[in-house]
């Protein structure tokens, strides 16, 4: 017999207490109830959500749990991707092949030339120089990379080249975007979009910051993004 | 020392015990209730039983007297006066339709008192010569012993819905001594629904019912029968008869109603409209004895095929019978219509036997008794508008099984007429009228369980009317909704909704974010709905008005949003868990 609260038997069922404890009085669910405590057996009730194919996950074995993921992706992305300096080359496929080299130093050959003619393909298509010596390099089509998480390197070039961006001015960093799906895709195009609008971060860049300064740059920005989400 | 192991082990052994029965989860607790509730209401079928007798046996004396038209107008009175001052119900009911309303809007809920005031109430009514039947009474009796039993042993809906049945059960496999029929009726009109899990303890009580019944009365069919040959030809012309029957259950549910209503127009105290309706049955009732009381004797007449009268004489009889039953009952006497049914259908039989020997005076005909057990199951078939019932009850209590062919022919055909004429039968018309007739696993049953407070999705930003356009962009980017309320931040009360889809075209300029507040562009006249309206109502609306989603608002504050796409996902849950028990 396990005993619960009937709000979180509701929760473990993913249903609202009224309904719960209207099928309790009906006799639907097998289940007692003691003012708001519920007694059952963890057998029968889990035999009984199968049979009318309701979800039933006691509360803390592991649910999925979602909600903390979403925050932060940006910093999360960059912290996989990485950041480099230095980047060699003086034209657009130069930068991108000693960029996926450094990034992805540890995969075969075959994998890196891949890699690198997707993002040609994207360059061929339009520019991904969005201005501001800024450019944002990702593949055409989401990676089929399984559940690789969405990862940003940022790439710093050590001269700036012509990029054929919007503005024609030479573009000084990259953000090499990899994401296994389009709603993460824009997720991370969104908040790059939002923080590149911000004179003082492109100021920033020109810098070149070194990964300390950098990360900590974007976490203030994730706390400006969170803020203006929470002022309702 | 000694003693406390002995304690020890009878508490286990007392343990194993409970965890036995519980292994069998509800099942077997609700056989052995229903047994007890069936034998319970099995004799609250006998004590009526007896009681008419008695009362038939005090009335007897004074019936050649010019007077006794009085009689049952005394009873009708007392028995509207117990029922409206000492039982404080109300007007009398007919029984039937009381328990279907209680099983199908208050869960099997039914008062203590309710398990015996019909027996009493009804009781005078018929025994001072009302033209009703007992069937009923007892039936609601039965039901409301299964309901307390239930209550007491603090069960759930469900089951107390299944003892209320078994009481139903009970009562008529007792009254009747009938235990097929007790388990029919039950199903067919009480619960309405055939569920291993309800069957079972309604079958039981249904035998313990008759049992107890046989136990203390010994047993006897109601209405003996010599054996009847029954012919094609026979079985052909029962669709004549099934035509007969259903016009007349049509004639006695038209009846009783317009008697009813007219009583109602009568402005005087319920005991007097019982008497005056008593008086004139007692009127009727001078002249042609047979249509008074239950009226079971000239039943058994007619089967026996010994009625001695006409056609003509016998017609009148049915006309009569009719009125009588709806002047009864209309003006407020207690009892049901089960028993005059008989007696209508089985002189309805014995008309039609007549007429067809009068029109093909060459033809071997059946007998008599055969055509007026056809005609009883064509009475009732038509007037509950349920044919197994019928079918069931008349070859129990007529034990007469080789007249089977026409009996199942005439119920379905008269059932079936009738349901054309009246698509609710008499016992269910107020009900379904008042949209209170909620079967198990229909449409009706599942939006009436629902309720609003399950639905509504409390996931709504809420903004306040002074907030500027640009800082409600920067909101709707957080919000994956397309509503949201708006509020006044003193009071929080509800002032309007914004839709997404009414404000798209000021959402891109940015020229306006600075100079426009959400009270102007807001929708200040949107539809609400309350925690308490109906599911059923709210979807009517939804759909008159063309909308997908309304938001809730109680005591003018928000509460939420319902929409269609939520009560889809509930409702099929709710579909599921109703239909998989």
């Amino acid at each position: 017999m396990i005993q619960l609260e009937m709000e979180e038997l509701a929760a473990s069922l993913s249903l609202t207490p009224a309904t719960v404890e209207r099928w309790i009085r009906q006799g639907r669910l097998p289940v007692r109830q003691k003012g708001n405590r519920c007694l059952f057996s963890f057998s029968s009730l889990k035999k009984w959500a199968d049979t009318n194919h309701l979800m039933f996950v006691l509360p803390g074995s592991g649910g999925p749990e979602e909600t903390e993921i979403q925050e932060d992706i940006l910093y999360k992305a960059i912290e996989r991707g990485g950041i480099y300096y230095d980047m060699e080359g003086d034209s657009i496929e130069a930068v991108l092949r000693s960029a996926v080299i450094r990034i992805n130093g540890s995969q075969s050959r075959d994998q890196n030339q891949l890699f690198l003619e997707s993002l040609l393909d994207r360059e061929q298509l339009m520019s991904t120089g969005i201005g501001r010596g800024v450019a944002i390099p990702h593949p055409r089509t989401p990676f089929e990379d399984g559940d690789a998480p969405p990862q940003i390197a940022v790439c710093f070039l050590k001269t700036p080249i012509d990029y054929k961006a919007v503005d024609r001015k030479p573009v000084f960093v990259l953000f090499v975007l990899v994401s296994p799906s389009a709603k993460s895709h824009l997720q991370l195009l969104a908040r790059l979009s939002y923080c590149l609008r911000d004179d003082t971060f492109v100021q920033f860049l020109n810098q070149r910051p070194g990964p300390d300064a950098f990360y900590e740059r974007i976490r203030e920005f994730y706390h400006q993004l969170d803020g203006a989400g929470s002022a309702s | 020392m000694k003693k406390t192991k002995t304690k020890r082990r009878s508490t286990l052994r007392f343990y194993s015990w409970y965890k036995f029965i519980s292994r069998f989860d509800d099942r077997l607790m609700l056989i052995i209730m229903g047994a007890l509730v069936g034998v319970c209401s099995g004799l609250a079928a006998l004590a009526l039983h007896h009681g008419l007798i008695a009362m038939a046996e005090l009335t007897h004396g004074y019936l050649p007297y010019w007077w006794s038209f009085v009689l049952p107008g005394i009873g009708a009175a007392l028995s509207a006066i117990f029922i409206d001052k000492v039982f404080r119900e109300g007007e009398a009911g007919h029984g039937v339709p009381e328990v279907v309303q209680s099983v199908s809007c208050f869960g099997g809920m039914m008062r203590f008192r309710s398990s015996f005031s019909p027996l009493i109430s009804s009781c005078l009514t018929i025994g001072s010569g009302g033209s009703a039947g007992p069937e009923a009474p007892v039936v609601m009796s039965g039901a409301a012993i299964g309901s307390n039993i239930a209550q007491l042993f603090s069960l759930n809906e469900r089951q107390r819905i299944t003892l209320v049945g078994c009481g139903t059960a009970g009562a008529i496999a007792a009254i009747f001594n009938a235990p097929i029929a007790g388990l029919v009726f039950t199903i067919e009109i009480i619960v309405g629904e055939w569920s291993a899990l309800n069957i079972v303890p309604i079958a039981v009580a249904s035998v313990s019912g008759a049992q107890i019944c046989r136990l203390l009365q010994g047993n006897q069919i109601a209405f003996t029968n010599l054996p009847f040959t029954v012919n094609v030809s026979d079985t052909l012309v029962c669709i004549g008869l099934a035509v007969v029957t259903a016009g007349a259950s049509i004639l006695l549910t038209r009846a009783l109603r317009v008697s009813h209503r007219l009583s109602l127009s009568v402005p005087v105290p319920v005991w007097v409209r019982a008497a005056l309706g008593g008086c004139l049955v007692g009127g009727i009732g001078w002249f042609l004895p047979d249509v008074l009381g239950q009226g079971y004797h000239s039943i058994q007449t007619v089967v026996e095929g010994s009625f001695p009268k006409g056609l003509l004489f016998i017609g009148l009889i049915v006309l009569a019978k009719i009125m009588a039953t709806a002047v009864t009952l209309g003006s407020g006497g207690a009892g049901g219509i089960f028993a005059p049914s008989l007696v209508i259908g089985s002189f309805s039989g014995l008309l039609y036997h007549r007429f067809i020997s009068m029109a093909w005076p060459g033809m071997a005909w059946a007998d008599e008794g055969c055509f007026a057990l056809l005609g009883m199951a064509g009475l009732i078939s038509g007037i509950l508008q349920a044919p197994l019932t019928g079918i069931f009850l008349i070859v129990e209590i007529t034990g007469g099984y080789e007249v089977i062919l026409p009996l199942i022919l005439i119920s379905v055909i008269s059932t079936t007429l009738c349901h054309s004429f009246e698509p609710a039968s008499y016992y269910l018309k107020d009900l379904v009228e008042k949209g209170r007739f909620l079967r198990p696993r229909t449409d009706a049953r599942v939006l009436a369980d629902l309720q609003v407070a399950e639905l509504v999705e409390t996931d709504c930003m809420k903004v306040r009317k002074e907030m500027t356009l640009g800082d409600f962009v920067k909101i709707m980017q957080k919000s994956h909704r397309n509503f949201f309320p708006v509020e006044d931040p003193s009071t929080g009360a509800f002032l309007g909704m914004i839709r997404l889809d009414d404000i798209r075209e000021y959402l891109f300029e940015p020229m306006l974010y600075d100079t426009v507040f959400l009270e102007q562009i807001m929708d200040s006249r949107v539809e609400t709905v309350g925690l308490n309206d109906d599911v059923a109502q709210i979807l009517a609306s939804m759909d008159s008005r063309r909308l997908f989603s309304m938001p809730v608002v109680e005591n003018g504050r928000f509460v939420g949003m319902i929409s269609k796409a939520t009560l889809l996902d509930k409702y099929r849950y709710e579909l599921m868990v109703q239909t998989h028990i």
